[in-house]
């Protein structure tokens, strides 16, 4: 994977940060709470990626149209 | 013109109401196992969080994340 | 087998952008041992220019497809569909196989994903190194199989030269001195004698110097 983080995401501007790998075992309900709620926040604070940003703004294109 | 220009990524920084959309790739035998114990322990935590059970995390593809960015997911994390 | 790399998504993009559906072409042969031009990373770069042109505002349709070796004319029966409905193909294949869709497809806009390098072996995973260079007139049966031509910065016939220090090369010393190897594997071999003997002068008119190179075997002609 890190083919992923170091040469595909970077060359389309797509922070690494927003792929992310865990290791927890089944018995970790409350790890897993925590991973969901830790790695939402991380990616709240990089913002939308450039994808769902491009995304967003077609959609408020045609919005616009209409 | 150009102000709409810099008007755009002003709304990609910090749209109103956004939230984040990420999926994740979780192990059926033991992620995904522990994202059910969380519901078992009724423990809340973030809805944006949209699983993709695996038989097991061998099973992940550069290109099942891939894929997901490509569809406008801002986060991806994998866990087995 | 024959070692590419992959061109930066950069300059992909500005060879097809113009176009409206690109396919990506895989080789499943020699670049997708390297990891670099299979009908797997086909999907990857097909995936990385769907991104793009979202990013991009651009409509771009992109699909990825792949046969097992783009310069045999056997291998393309199942991507006739995927290539009829293409504006440009982004060839995944080595140079041989880009040239090959074009000799195909006369009129197709065909574009290369990769960079050739050379002819190399897989040293480990993730490592390819050098070792021919497909002169045309084989002489490892007299360096004990190790080959001056692709190995020795000045493809000695006599070497090694004053600039081997210790087994490596001058120009690099990571870069081991072929002639040491050589000199090593007959000695290793009991056959230290043979490097007593001068090579003759090389023909070199079957090497690239003499020109674009053809082969004919009559008997498989038909």
């Amino acid at each position: 994977m890190r083919r992923l983080k170091e040469k595909i995401l970077p060359q389309l501007g797509i922070e690494p940060e927003r792929l992310e790998f865990f290791n927890l075992s089944s018995a970790e309900g409350p790890r897993w709470a925590e991973i969901c709620n830790q790695f939402t926040e991380t990616v709240r604070e990089l913002g939308p990626s450039p994808v769902s940003a491009a995304i967003a703004r077609r959609a408020n294109r045609k919005e616009g149209r209409r | 013109m150009e102000a709409q220009v810099q008007a755009e990524p002003q709304e990609a920084k910090a749209p109103q109401g956004w939230e984040p959309t990420i999926l994740a790739f979780a192990c059926h035998f033991c992620a995904f196992a522990a994202a059910d114990l969380a519901g078992v322990m009724r423990l809340s935590y973030s809805p944006n969080v949209r699983i993709i059970r695996l038989p097991c995390t061998g099973r992940m593809d550069h290109y099942h994340a891939l894929r997901a960015f490509e569809r406008g997911v801002d986060g991806v994390f994998v866990a087995g | 087998m024959i070692v590419g790399r992959q061109k930066p998504l950069e300059e992909i993009w500005d060879l097809v952008s113009v176009y409206g559906k690109v396919l990506v072409f895989g080789c499943n042969t020699c670049v997708a041992v390297c990891h670099q031009g299979g009908n797997k990373e086909a999907e990857l770069v097909a995936s990385m220019l769907r991104t793009r042109a979202t990013t991009e505002g651009a409509s771009m349709e992109v699909r990825s497809g792949g046969i097992e070796r783009q310069c045999e004319h056997e291998f393309f029966a199942s991507a006739e569909a995927d290539i009829e409905w293409a504006d440009a193909v982004l060839s995944l294949a080595c140079g041989v196989g880009v040239q090959f869709l074009v000799k195909r497809y006369p009129v197709l806009p065909v574009y290369p994903g990769l960079d050739t390098c050379f002819l190399g072996d897989v040293e480990k995973a993730g490592v390819f190194t050098e070792s021919c260079q497909a002169c045309g007139k084989c002489i490892l049966g007299l360096t004990g199989g190790i080959c001056p031509v692709a190995r020795c910065a000045k493809r000695l016939f006599n070497g090694p030269c004053g600039g081997s220090n210790r087994g490596s090369c001058e120009i690099n010393k990571e870069l081991p001195c072929a002639w040491h190897l050589i000199v090593d594997r007959l000695d290793a071999l009991g056959r230290l004698d043979d490097y007593e003997k001068l090579a003759s002068i090389k023909d070199w008119s079957t090497e690239r110097a003499g020109g674009p190179r053809k082969l004919v075997n009559e008997e498989f002609v038909a």
